[in-house]
């Protein structure tokens, strides 16, 4: 259980009373622009930034709080940290960067170096133990920098923009991989990232961090349904499918199906449509649209010149449309509308 | 045009020196010269105090160039001069500092006498500490700079492994600046190995006890053996060769 509140100031940048909770074994995904103080929570929470006012507080017990005068040096915090730059220390192999956590803690070195063994094999980089760090590929590379954070059996996992070192062909295995590994890691994990949709796959709750405010705390679903910010409706609150592809699309849970993507992802995938590529008809849509859903409309946020309409269908999707077409096609909530979306307008990822 | 005429100019003085070293060496008898028993004694003197110089130097220049590159201090700019000043020190200053300070009648000196009974000048003890004096700064300068350079994210990432400061600086630290340490170390030792001024007024010049390489050579030299002085010279030339080549990645690139 993890229950932070970080207040603090770093050159321009004021972290203010940000407040981040999760209990045991989910994974929190940090989203926010550049700039937006991101990094700066993970810091905090490993210790390499002290908090001026607020708590961190792991399994109740509190790891800095400066109210109260506690305060636990970051080398004993029981905290791992996967840096964006991943800092495998060149010097080492692979396996003495694996088994660097726990020889620190006290572990005998034959047994630290079994420990490290036990964790590349786990993380499927067995093999290059005696390489050294510059040898790696990228998604290795990762891998190790994963295996070294978990060998000191952390109960807070922190992950800075695990993916974004890798290139996009690699991308989303590794994401796949750590996605897997992060459902079954017992502890807190806590993932930074500014891509919306490496959050929505690896993270239970998403907590928007805005110019070092938190403006918006939930899941995909609820984010993309009330965004409470421009960025969140631009960038958090696409609507996202998870199912099967099958070469033609993604077939969802309930046997519902979103037609797009260029045929080369196959198996367990996600489905990507902003919500302004989505139309709604008051008829059935003439024309080669090759998505239309029939549904009632369930919600209707306005948003200044634009307004979120929200979808109750097979495929439940947000729309966004301009102010005058809300209007012009009399759409409130109950209204039975078909929202239609071309095959090109969707993205399908590996998930 | 004129200026590479000027600058060629500036290389043939550089080259002269060697030139004449090398026309006029002994080939012959080289290997006599070289085998002369106080020739012998000097180069064994010179290669001890030097490498003891560069083993006090590492040892407490490391620790020096932490305290100067990472600690805040008041007077870390004085301290920084104060190292830095036998860098730009005549040698012989420096000699006649150190002998008015360790001296025996020098402030530190004096009660190292009445305490322990226990002299530095004219000793090869004298010899070793004139050689760090003069030679340490090379060592930290050279340390502190790369202590500046090192990615501290480094450091970072053995911190949140649970790697404290001392284990993070041995296992981390040290590991990543070590083309600095063997840079600085190699620097010092050349240094060490070629003083002259500060070790004939600290330490004096007696056989055996303080008369190291360089020393040697000027007596030599002084007493018109010309020969012996030469065979010493070119040694110490080739060392300083071994040196540049060693670390020319470093020092030499273009």
């Amino acid at each position: 259980m993890l229950d932070a509140v970080l207040d603090v100031r770093l050159g321009r940048l004021h972290l203010d009373a940000v407040t981040i909770q999760a209990s045991a074994g989910t994974t929190i995904a940090i989203v926010g622009p550049n700039g937006a103080g991101k990094t700066t929570v993970l810091r905090v929470l490993a210790g390499l930034v002290p908090l001026e006012r607020g708590h961190v507080t792991l399994d109740g017990t509190v790891l800095d709080g400066p109210g109260v005068g506690a305060w636990l040096e970051p080398e004993a915090r029981p905290v791992g940290f996967v840096f964006q730059d991943l800092l495998l220390f060149p010097h080492l192999s692979v396996l003495e960067n694996v088994a660097f956590g726990p020889r620190c803690r006290g572990v005998r070195r034959p047994e630290a170096r079994r420990r490290a063994a036990g964790w590349l094999e786990r993380l499927g980089i067995d093999g290059f133990g005696v390489e050294r760090p510059g040898a790696l590929s990228g998604g290795q590379a990762q891998r190790v920098a994963l295996a070294r954070a978990l060998a000191t059996d952390p109960r807070l996992l922190l992950l800075d923009e695990p993916l974004s070192a890798l290139d996009a062909g690699t991308r989303p295995s590794v994401r796949r991989d750590l996605a897997r590994h992060l459902d079954t890691f017992a502890g807190v994990a806590v993932v930074v990232t500014h891509d919306p949709l490496e959050a929505m796959a690896l993270a239970d709750r998403i907590v928007v961090l805005e110019d070092g405010r938190v403006t918006q705390v939930g899941n995909a679903a609820e984010l993309r349904e009330r965004p409470r910010s421009s960025y969140v409706a631009e960038f958090v609150g696409v609507n996202l499918y998870r199912g099967t592809a099958d070469g033609d699309g993604v077939v969802l849970a309930n046997g519902a199906r979103v037609v797009g993507g260029d045929g080369s992802v196959r198996g367990d995938a996600l489905a990507v449509v902003h919500p302004r590529a989505v139309a709604l008809h008051r008829s059935r849509p003439d024309g080669t649209p090759r998505n239309v859903w029939a549904g009632k409309i369930r919600h209707v946020d306005p948003e200044g010149e634009r307004a979120r309409v929200h979808v109750d269908a097979a495929v439940p999707v947000t729309a966004e449309v301009t102010a005058s077409s809300l209007a012009e096609l009399g759409l409130d909530e109950g209204t039975p509308v078909w929202a239609s979306v071309k095959a090109t307008e969707v993205a399908v990822f590996e998930a | 045009m004129i200026a590479i005429v000027v600058a060629a100019v500036a290389i043939a003085f550089f080259a002269a020196p060697l030139v004449g070293l090398l026309l006029r060496a002994p080939w012959g008898s080289l290997w006599d010269e070289l085998s002369a028993p106080e020739t012998v004694e000097a180069l064994k003197l010179s290669l001890i105090c030097s490498l003891a110089a560069t083993v006090l130097s590492v040892v407490f220049g490391v620790p020096l160039a932490w305290v100067l590159a990472r600690q805040q201090f008041p007077g870390r700019r004085l301290a920084r001069a104060l190292v830095t000043l036998p860098m730009v020190l005549p040698p012989v200053v420096g000699g006649v500092a150190l002998f008015l300070a360790f001296g025996r009648r020098g402030f530190i000196g004096q009660e190292l006498d009445d305490w322990f009974g226990f002299t530095l000048p004219y000793t090869t003890l004298g010899v070793i500490v004139a050689e760090t004096f003069v030679a340490m700064p090379f060592f930290v300068i050279t340390v502190e700079a790369a202590l500046r350079s090192v990615d501290r994210r480094y450091e970072e990432a053995a911190t949140t492994l649970g790697s404290g400061g001392i284990t993070t600086f041995r296992r981390v630290t040290l590991p990543l600046i070590t083309p600095s340490l063997v840079a600085g170390a190699a620097l010092s030792w050349a240094r060490a190995l070629g003083e002259f001024g500060a070790t004939i007024t600290f330490a004096g010049n007696l056989p055996g006890k303080t008369q190291t390489m360089p020393l040697a050579i000027f007596l030599e030299f002084e007493n018109g053996n010309t020969d012996g002085a030469i065979a010493l010279s070119l040694v110490l030339v080739l060392v300083s060769m071994a040196v540049l080549v060693g670390l020319r990645d470093r020092w030499l690139r273009t």
